[in-house]
């Protein structure tokens, strides 16, 4: 009785050690990420409009639809990507998010200092490349590290009456996202 | 012999039992960090860096990429005043005052995030686009049938999620005690 109480409560550790492993594997191992659903959009190196308010049709779940959103997915394999994303009179945000779909930063339009945000996104290898180097050229932009090599970038523009759909939509047609030289 | 089943019991317990927490933990994920107010739940970490691992495997399975809680702050409901399941067949008279925020919106889902289709084809309103006396609560009407003035549209049958999001809320503090100012109640009306 003794030993069968004795792999009984070896079996319950176990069990806590296989649940917090598996827990935090999840991220790396679901299928379907918002990073993975995204790529149906065709939105790697630059910003897509993703279509909104069209059941059946969207990516993600729980979209605010009161919003002309705009994904690009990045790889940072190929060198920094530079941002630019335009901001409208009304609420505009641009946020960052890891490979995982966790938001790691986020500006609104309050933030910018003009009708938009230059941002550089790099890893920490060409943090490293570009201070040694001196990186002169991207001091205008802000720069933020990606805390996993891929990730994306949703611009959110808020559609304050329904008739200022149309031309947030051509605003966001003007976010740009591509591949910039490390130095 | 009774080594070799000593083994395979605590071997079968531990990946059987450990996999099945996690399972039903992703399912119906804890309230840790939950911020409620009346009917209405948010998580405000949720959606940033410090979200706990129980959050972050949710995001992950359901393909989330969530609002940070610095844009805004996102409750939601599937249960109206009474506690009863909000239904596409029932009509629901959302009334009361929003915590201070910039603009808010309020969005329709069907019970995993998604949009179910509507003849109206809108799936939210916002703030800034509503009728609204200063001083007096928000009104909003929820119903399958066409209405006047704050009026969204539900789907004609199932369940339905309403989402409240808070863009660029008051801080959390204030959204946690801040009981002069409680989210608006949501009220059954007319069954079909």
């Amino acid at each position: 009785m003794i030993r069968l109480l004795f792999w009984a409560v070896a079996g319950l550790i176990g069990a806590g050690i296989v649940h917090g492993v598996s827990l935090l594997a999840i991220p790396r191992v679901a299928p379907a990420t918002a990073y993975d659903r995204l790529a149906a959009a065709d939105a790697d190196g630059r910003f897509v409009p993703l279509a909104s308010g069209d059941p059946g049709r969207e990516l993600l779940p729980f979209e605010d639809t009161s919003f002309v959103e705009a994904v690009c997915r990045y790889d940072l394999a190929a060198g920094p990507v530079r941002i630019f994303a335009p901001f409208p009179d009304s609420y505009g945000s641009v946020t960052f998010y890891n490979r995982f779909g966790q938001a790691y930063y986020s500006l609104t339009d309050r933030a910018a200092s003009q009708r938009g945000v230059n941002v550089v996104v790099l890893d920490a290898d060409h943090v490293e490349v570009g201070d040694a180097a001196g990186d002169e050229g991207q001091a205008s932009a802000l720069r933020i590290v990606s805390p996993t090599p891929a990730g994306f970038v949703m611009l959110r523009l808020h559609v304050q009456s329904p008739a200022a759909r149309g031309g947030l939509r051509d605003l966001a047609m003007r976010a740009r996202c591509a591949s910039a030289p490390a130095s | 012999m009774r080594l070799l089943a000593g083994l395979l019991l605590a071997f079968g317990l531990a990946a059987g039992l450990g996999l099945w927490v996690t399972w039903i933990a992703v399912e119906r994920p804890p309230a840790f960090g939950a911020i409620r107010s009346g009917l209405w739940t948010a998580f405000p970490g949720k959606g940033g860096t410090e979200a706990d691992p129980y959050q972050r495997a949710v995001i992950a399975r359901n393909g989330e990429a969530p609002l940070p809680g610095s844009d805004a702050v996102v409750f939601t409901t599937s249960r109206d005043d009474a506690g009863r399941r909000l239904r596409g067949d029932c009509d629901y008279g959302l009334e009361g005052d929003v915590p201070a925020a910039r603009f808010w919106t309020l969005s329709v889902y069907g019970p995993h995030g998604e949009l179910r289709r509507t003849p109206s084809s809108r799936y939210a309103l916002s703030s800034t686009d509503m009728v609204h006396e200063a001083g007096r609560p928000w009104t909003v009407r929820l119903s399958p049938a066409p209405g006047s003035g704050n009026w969204l549209q539900t789907p004609p049958d199932g369940p339905f999620t309403l989402a409240l999001r808070l863009y660029e809320a008051t801080t959390m503090s204030q959204l946690q005690t801040d009981n002069e100012k409680p989210m608006p109640s949501v009220r059954r009306g007319e069954c079909r």
